[in-house]
């Protein structure tokens, strides 16, 4: 059972790392020689040194696009933020540095950039020292798959404890098997966290946006939304997306009026 | 202290707490007047409430046979007030109380207002025997709640001849009639007896000593005595320092005199009374004889009360920048260092002298004057004693470009001249070199936000590979599952914890233990035999000088031929050495190769104890 668990182990832990700017603060840039980049992030870069936020912007979104998911996804998002954070599009700026940390979830910048954007915006702060945020912020350093591989890590660590358990039968090694079950949830919790996040969840980006009850403009406006709101849509057409709210309400909101977190 | 401005003041006799409307707002429209009558009180009544207090006085604390003094009892800060009962004492005449008094003002303190309102009444005591009186307190409903005024009963003295005006003297040294809130004033009380007396005793009956509402008690700038103080009893109770002063003639007598003085603040506008004020002092006529007590005569001299009007500082032409100075003061400035690197420190002196109140008016905030730009100010120290405030500014030059400390202002208000005066300190030339590669700061410090930058260098596309959510749950399950069917298998053969399992377990490893500890073939002897008995389940002692082969076929156990000879030979070679001569132990490796051997030989499989698994040991 042991050499089972270790085979399983191994077969499932990348030889690569993880992810790259994963630090804390570290910005998540490996030493690559500029020669190197693709023409279309060059030209961003170029866009956005010379003030032109908007076509800078054109460049990342299709880059963004285009680029597996990933490390890379995260960067992308993170400087389309930075370039809606120059043309005071501050919720906009907002929505992609969450997008960035879905892919970059310790990565210092982002979150700081995120913090600046929300005061910007008016939003209260991610982080606002509570108990539940701080919580929340450790286990939101994880990406969905490191959480599942930090469960199956668990998981492993279980087996390797019921299996000297189950061979030497001492006290010793059930109160470590106790220990390790009571320990497992903390494995899952990450993974917990991101199962429980809205699927294809939205940002509201206009204050006072209305919910209507159908897909029309002349539709009764149900429910005024607020900035900053992040909202599960789970039906679209052209121009609109159904959102569901806490409450369990469904509505109708015109596009515009939300970003996708989910890209 | 920064009493800023007394804004009503009326005082009613006859009808307490009644208002009077003067002639002018007689002609007022009724309705006019009963708004602003409304506005002044819901001001007033706004205001801040001060504490209530209650006292009672006498004009004098001595009187001859046949006069009369006042005792006057105040009530300060009381919605309503009334005397409830006067007390009777025997062989004194008490009259009244008259109609009472009330006095009333407002005035700001740090932007609150505070109201003041006192209510007086007079009783007139006429003593009809001479002899010491103690006049009970009074009962004083304040405020629906009954009070005993004063806390201590008050003490008269009644004499039937007062003498001694030639022969001793009680005076004031320049009483200001009037001062100014917070300005600092003396009472220097000079009193003094002719030397042709033999003095027993001296003491002073000052009615208005612990009595002084709205003043604070300041330091008083010290004496140069040729001689030190001396102590003079105050009413009966206190005992205070004396300044004696220079003998001096007056009349046909020389006479000794003494300086007692006092210096207080007004802390608020209104009226400051002084009863008559009383020295006693006694000669000695001849002494007693037994118990016969010594015969004394006594001398008396009085000071007539008088009365000190606080003024409020005026609100005409008070510049903003008044920090509440009151007084006569000069400025004067110092500096530790003249020449000083930019960036460095040095420290400003600045004094203020004078009889103004130094203690209490507020610093220049240099951080606020334009013309210390140029300087940063770290902090700023304080210190004062009674004519003069030090204050010690650490500043920083900022820039090369500097040649002096400018002159700081202070505005003062001069009771004198009843005027505010800008007093300044010369400025201070300095010079100030220029360090290189020093950024210095241009001013507090502002904290500045900003994003952080883009991030130029592509990222890992991949993203790490990551089980599946199933993966993690079959994994689970997979886990639970095979450690219910390996511990179900381990136990089919025995419980793995079991003692005799643990002991055969860990008889290899105690093998090597005993063995790297053994120094004779005796001992090496004993381990082998404790650990083939851990291995087959027995007794420590068990495989002294047992035959394996014949233990083997006792037991039916299969052994292996070349085990059985290997075993047996170092058996015996073991015991040759342990009862041969020198008992010299033999090398440890051969017995661990002989006990791996026996461990995974599976020599157990047909022991009692035995399992299938002793390969695993």
């Amino acid at each position: 059972m042991l050499l089972a668990a270790a085979a399983m182990l191994f077969a499932l832990v990348p030889s690569a790392p993880l992810a790259h700017a994963q630090g804390e603060g570290s910005g998540g840039s490996p030493e690559a020689p500029a020669a190197g980049l693709p023409l279309s992030q060059d030209a961003g870069l170029e866009r956005f040194r010379a003030g032109d936020y908007a076509s800078a912007m054109t460049v990342w979104n299709e880059a963004l696009e285009a680029a597996e998911p990933g490390p890379e996804r995260g960067r992308l998002a993170y400087n389309l933020g930075n370039a809606s954070y120059r043309r005071n599009r501050f919720l906009e700026a907002v929505g992609w540095y969450m997008v960035g940390l879905r892919y970059l979830p310790r990565d210092g910048d982002l979150f700081a950039n995120l913090e600046l954007s929300r005061a910007e915006a008016g939003l209260p702060p991610a982080d606002g020292g509570s108990l539940k945020d701080m919580a929340g912020r450790i286990l939101g350093k994880f990406t969905a798959g490191e959480s599942r591989l930090l469960a199956l890590g668990g998981v492993l660590l279980l087996a390797l404890i019921l299996a000297g358990e189950a061979l030497r039968g001492s006290s010793g090694w059930r109160s470590a098997s106790w220990w390790m079950l009571l320990a497992l949830p903390l494995f899952f919790a990450p993974w917990v966290r991101h199962a429980l996040s809205p699927p294809d969840a939205h940002l509201v980006l206009q204050s006072g946006a209305g919910g209507r009850s159908e897909p029309r403009t002349d539709a009764a406006t149900l429910e005024r939304l607020e900035a900053g709101q992040i909202l599960e849509v789970f039906d679209s057409m052209p121009g609109w997306s159904r959102v569901r709210l806490d409450g369990g309400q469904e509505l109708w909101v015109q596009e515009s009026a939300l970003f996708q977190l989910e890209r | 202290m920064n009493a800023i401005a007394m804004e009503q003041r009326r005082r009613v006799h006859g009808m307490p707490g009644r208002l009077v409307a003067g002639g002018a707002a007689g002609r007022l429209p009724s309705a006019l007047l009963l708004v602003a009558l409304f506005l002044v009180l819901a001001s007033v009544g706004a205001a801040q409430q001060s504490d209530i207090r209650a006292r009672a006085v006498l004009s004098s604390g001595l009187v001859k046979l046949g006069g009369q003094v006042e005792l006057r009892v105040e009530v300060e800060n009381a919605g309503s007030c009334r005397i409830l009962s006067v007390p009777k004492v025997e062989n004194m005449e008490i009259l009244g109380p008259g109609p009472a008094e009330t006095s009333s003002y407002a005035h700001r303190m740090n932007g609150r207002l505070y109201r003041h309102t006192t209510m007086a009444w007079t009783l007139i005591l006429r003593p009809l025997e001479a002899g010491d009186f103690e006049i009970p307190a009074l009962r004083v409903e304040v405020d629906g709640e009954v009070r005993n005024v004063p806390d201590e009963p008050i003490t008269l003295k009644v004499k039937k001849d007062i003498a001694g005006a030639e022969l001793g003297f009680l005076e004031i040294e320049d009483v200001p009639t009037r001062v100014y809130e917070g300005q600092p004033f003396t009472l220097d009380l000079r009193f003094g007896w002719a030397d042709v007396l033999t003095l027993t005793g001296a003491a002073l009956y000052l009615p208005w000593w612990s009595e002084l509402p709205g003043t604070l008690d300041v330091a008083k700038p010290p004496r140069s005595l040729s001689q030190a103080p001396k102590e003079i009893v105050v009413n009966r109770r206190l005992k205070v320092l004396i300044d004696p002063l220079q003998g001096e003639q007056r009349g046909e007598h020389q006479f000794e005199r003494y300086s007692l003085t006092r210096r207080l603040i007004a802390s608020r506008p209104g009226e400051l009374r002084f009863p008559q004020s009383t020295f006693e002092f006694s000669e000695l006529v001849s002494r007693g004889r037994g118990f016969e007590p010594d015969r004394r005569r006594e001398f008396y001299a009085n000071l007539e009360g008088f009365t000190i009007d606080v003024l409020p500082i005026p609100e005409k032409d008070r510049p903003l920048e008044w920090t509440g100075a009151v007084g006569m003061l000069k400025a004067d400035r110092r500096v530790d260092v003249r020449d000083v690197d930019a960036g460095g420190s040095l420290e400003l002196e600045l004094a203020w002298t004078g009889e103004a109140n130094v203690e209490f008016f507020e610093l220049p905030d240099l951080e606020r004057l334009d013309a210390f730009e140029g300087f940063q100010v770290l902090g700023v120290t304080s210190e004062h004693d009674a004519l003069t405030r030090r204050a010690t500014y650490d500043l920083v030059p900022l820039t090369h470009e500097l040649t002096e400390i400018p002159s700081v202002p202070l505005w003062t208000f001069d009771p004198e001249s009843e005027r505010f005066k800008r007093i300044e300190t010369e400025p201070v030339p300095i010079r100030v070199r220029p360090v290189e590669g020093i950024e210095l700061p241009s001013g507090p410090a502002e904290e500045v936000f900003d994003i952080r930058d883009v991030k130029s260098h592509p990222l890992d596309a991949g993203s790490a590979p990551a089980p599946a959510g199933k993966t993690v749950w079959w994994t689970l399950l997979g886990v639970v599952a095979g450690w219910f069917l390996l511990r179900k298998a381990v136990r089919r053969a025995g419980d793995p914890a079991a003692p005799a399992i643990r002991r055969r377990r860990s008889a290899r490893s105690r093998l090597g233990r005993s063995l790297r500890k053994a120094r004779t073939a005796e001992q090496q002897s004993a381990a082998l035999a404790t650990f083939l008995g851990a291995v087959t389940g027995e007794s420590d002692l068990a495989w002294l000088g047992r035959d394996p082969e014949t233990w083997a076929a006792e037991r039916e156990v299969a052994l292996h031929p070349e085990l059985v000879t290997e075993l047996r030979e170092l058996q015996g070679e073991l015991d040759a050495r342990a009862w041969g001569a020198g008992n010299e132990p033999m090398e440890t490796r051969r017995i661990e190769q002989v006990a791996t051997k026996v461990v995974s030989s599976d020599l157990l499989a047909g022991s009692p104890t035995g399992s299938k698994f002793g390969g695993a040991l």
